[in-house]
C-alpha cells in the first residue's frame, strides 16, 4: 500500500453516483415520455395525433 | 469550372477586403481590443517581465483567438443586409467559393492584425521573436490558417441560430484545441529556443490539422448553405 | 421525409429489456464490489474501474453512433437518423460526464488530485464540450430540417476532431511526464470488467430504445405545435 489510503469512500461514492445517475436518467426519460404522451393525447384531432394514439 | 471557382473566390475575397478597407474603424477597433487583452494579461499576471515573457506564446494566442472570434462573427453578418448571402448563393457556379472567399478574407484580416499585434506584444510582454523569425512566422501562419478554416466554417453554420454570439465560441474553441496546442507550443519554442528540437512535431501537427479540416470543410460546406 | 411513418419500437419489449438490463447491471456492480478481491497495489479504489471503463466505452460508442447516424442522415435525409443521432449524443454526454466524475474519484486517492492533465482525461473533457455544443445548437435551431442538417455536420466535424485532440494532448503531456493510467489487469479482474462492459452495452441498447422513442414522440409534439402555429398565422 505504500502508506496510501485505500480510497474506500471514493470507491463507494463512485458506485453510488453511477447508480444515481442511471436512475436519474431513466426517471427523466419516463417523465419526458409521459409529458410528450400527454401533449399528444390532449392535442386536437390531427392526423399525427390519431396515429400516435392508435399505435399505443 | 476550376477557373470559375478561383474567380468567384477571388471576387468574394476582394469584395470583403474592400469593405474592410473602406471602413477602417472596425479593423482599428480589433487591434485595440487585442492590445487591451494583452494589457489585461499584464494586470492579471503582474508586472514581472520574466513570467510575462515565459507565458508570452500562450498570451499572444489567447489575444489572437479572442480577437479572431469577434472578427469571425462579423464575416457572415455583413451579408445579412439586403439578403447578400441569398444573392451570393443564387449566383451560378460553385457554392464552395463563398466559403473559400470568406476563409481567405478572415485569414488575411487576422494576418494583418498579427502584423500589428506582434510588435506590440513583443514590447509589452518582452518577447524576442526576431531571433528565429522565419520559424515564428511560419507557425503563426499555420495556426492562423487552422483557426480560420474551422472558424469560418462554424461562423457560417451558426449564422442563422438564435444566440449565435454564444454558440460560435462554444463550438469553435473545443474544436480548436489541437491548433491552440500546436500554435502555443510552437510559438513558445520559437521564442525561447528549442534545445531538444521538438518544434518539428508541432509544425507537423499544425500542417496535418490544417490539411484535414480544410479538405473536410470545403467538401461538406455546400450542406451548410443548402436551402 | 414525413415523420408520421417513423418506426416506433415496441414499448412492451422495451420493458422486458429494461428488467433484464437492471439485473445484469446489478450483477456487474455486485461482482465488481464483492466477488473480486481488492487490488494489491491500489486497494479498494481499483474497483471503480469496473464502472469507469464501461462508462468510457459507452461514451466512445455513443459518439461513433452519432457520427454514423449523422452521415446516414446527410445521405438519405431520413429524420429517423437524426433522432437516433440526438439520442446517442445525449446518452453519450451522460456517460462521458459519468466517466469523468469516476476518473476524478479514482484520481484523488491515487494521484492525490481531483484533476490532472492526463491525455485521456483531458480529451474526454474536450469531447464532452464538443458534444454539449452539438446539443445546444439543436436547442437554438427552430426549423427541424435545418437543425438536423447542422447538427449532423457538427457530429461529423466533432468525430474527426476527437482523435486529433487526443494526439495533440498526448504529445503535449509526454513532453512533461509520461501519461499515467490504471495498471493492466489479469485473470478474474478481466472477466468482471468484461461482464460490466457487456452489462453497460445492454444498458446502452435499452437507453437508446427509450430515448429514440422519446425523440419520435417529441418530434410529433413539435410538429403539432408547428402546424397549430401555422394555422394561427394564416
Amino acid at each position: 500500500m505504500e502508506g496510501q489510503p485505500t480510497g474506500t469512500p471514493f470507491m463507494v461514492a463512485g458506485y453510488l453516483i453511477t447508480w444515481a445517475v442511471l436512475a436519474w436518467y431513466v426517471w427523466r426519460l419516463n417523465r419526458r415520455s409521459a409529458d410528450a404522451r400527454r401533449a399528444l393525447e390532449s392535442a386536437p384531432a390531427t392526423p399525427h395525433a390519431d396515429e400516435e394514439t392508435e399505435s399505443n | 469550372m476550376k477557373s470559375s471557382l478561383a474567380l468567384r473566390t477571388w471576387a468574394i475575397l476582394w469584395k470583403d477586403l474592400l469593405i474592410e478597407l473602406r471602413t477602417k474603424q472596425s479593423f482599428s477597433a480589433m487591434v485595440f481590443f487585442a492590445a487591451l487583452v494583452l494589457f489585461l494579461f499584464g494586470f492579471a499576471i503582474g508586472p514581472d517581465t520574466a513570467t510575462l515573457s515565459r507565458l508570452g506564446g500562450g498570451l499572444l494566442w489567447i489575444a489572437i483567438a479572442f480577437t479572431g472570434m469577434l472578427s469571425l462573427g462579423r464575416t457572415f453578418q455583413s451579408e445579412e443586409v439586403a439578403g447578400g448571402l441569398d444573392g451570393l448563393r443564387m449566383y451560378p457556379g460553385e457554392i464552395r467559393a463563398i466559403y473559400l472567399g470568406k476563409l481567405l478574407a478572415n485569414f488575411s484580416m487576422l494576418v494583418v492584425l498579427e502584423v500589428v499585434l506582434v510588435p506590440v506584444a513583443s514590447v509589452l510582454l518582452q518577447l524576442e521573436p526576431w531571433g528565429r523569425f522565419p520559424l515564428f512566422v511560419g507557425i503563426t501562419l499555420l495556426g492562423t490558417f487552422g483557426f480560420s478554416v474551422i472558424g469560418t466554417f462554424y461562423a457560417s453554420l451558426t449564422q442563422h441560430l438564435r444566440a449565435r454570439e454564444l454558440m460560435l465560441p462554444l463550438l469553435l474553441f473545443p474544436a480548436l484545441v489541437p491548433v491552440f496546442l500546436g500554435a502555443v507550443n510552437g510559438t513558445t519554442l520559437a521564442l525561447a529556443g528549442d534545445p531538444l528540437d521538438r518544434i518539428g512535431g508541432w509544425i507537423r501537427l499544425l500542417i496535418s490539422f490544417d490539411i484535414i479540416f480544410f479538405v473536410v470543410c470545403v467538401w461538406i460546406y455546400p450542406l451548410v448553405l443548402e436551402e | 421525409m414525413t415523420i408520421t411513418d417513423l418506426p416506433q419500437p415496441n414499448p412492451g419489449r422495451a420493458r422486458l429489456l429494461g428488467t433484464a438490463t437492471l439485473l445484469v447491471v446489478a450483477a456487474g456492480s455486485a461482482a465488481g464490489l464483492f466477488l473480486v478481491p481488492a487490488d494489491a497495489l491500489q486497494g479498494e479504489v481499483q474497483r471503480l474501474l469496473y464502472v469507469h471503463v464501461p462508462a468510457a466505452w459507452l461514451a466512445m460508442l455513443s459518439f461513433f453512433v452519432v457520427f454514423v447516424m449523422s452521415v446516414l442522415y446527410l445521405i438519405q435525409r431520413d429524420p429517423k437518423w437524426d433522432l437516433l443521432a440526438v439520442s446517442a449524443a445525449e446518452i453519450g454526454i451522460v456517460f462521458t460526464a459519468l466517466a469523468l466524475v469516476l476518473g476524478s474519484l479514482w484520481g484523488k486517492p491515487t494521484w492525490g488530485v481531483w484533476w490532472t492533465w492526463d491525455p485521456r482525461l483531458t480529451t474526454t473533457a474536450i469531447m464532452l464540450m464538443i458534444y454539449v455544443g452539438y446539443l445546444v445548437v439543436r436547442s437554438f435551431a427552430d426549423d427541424p430540417e435545418k437543425r438536423a442538417r447542422w447538427s449532423a455536420i457538427i457530429g461529423i466535424i466533432g468525430f474527426v476532431d476527437v482523435p486529433i485532440v487526443y494526439l495533440s494532448v498526448l504529445w503535449w503531456r509526454t513532453l512533461h511526464q509520461p501519461p499515467s493510467s490504471p495498471r493492466s489487469m489479469a485473470g478474474e479482474f478481466v472477466y468482471v470488467l468484461l461482464l460490466n462492459v457487456a452489462a453497460f452495452t445492454l444498458l446502452y441498447v435499452y437507453l437508446m430504445l427509450r430515448r429514440y422513442r422519446l425523440a419520435v414522440a417529441e418530434r410529433h409534439v413539435e410538429e403539432l405545435r408547428l402546424t397549430r402555429d401555422d394555422g394561427r398565422i394564416t
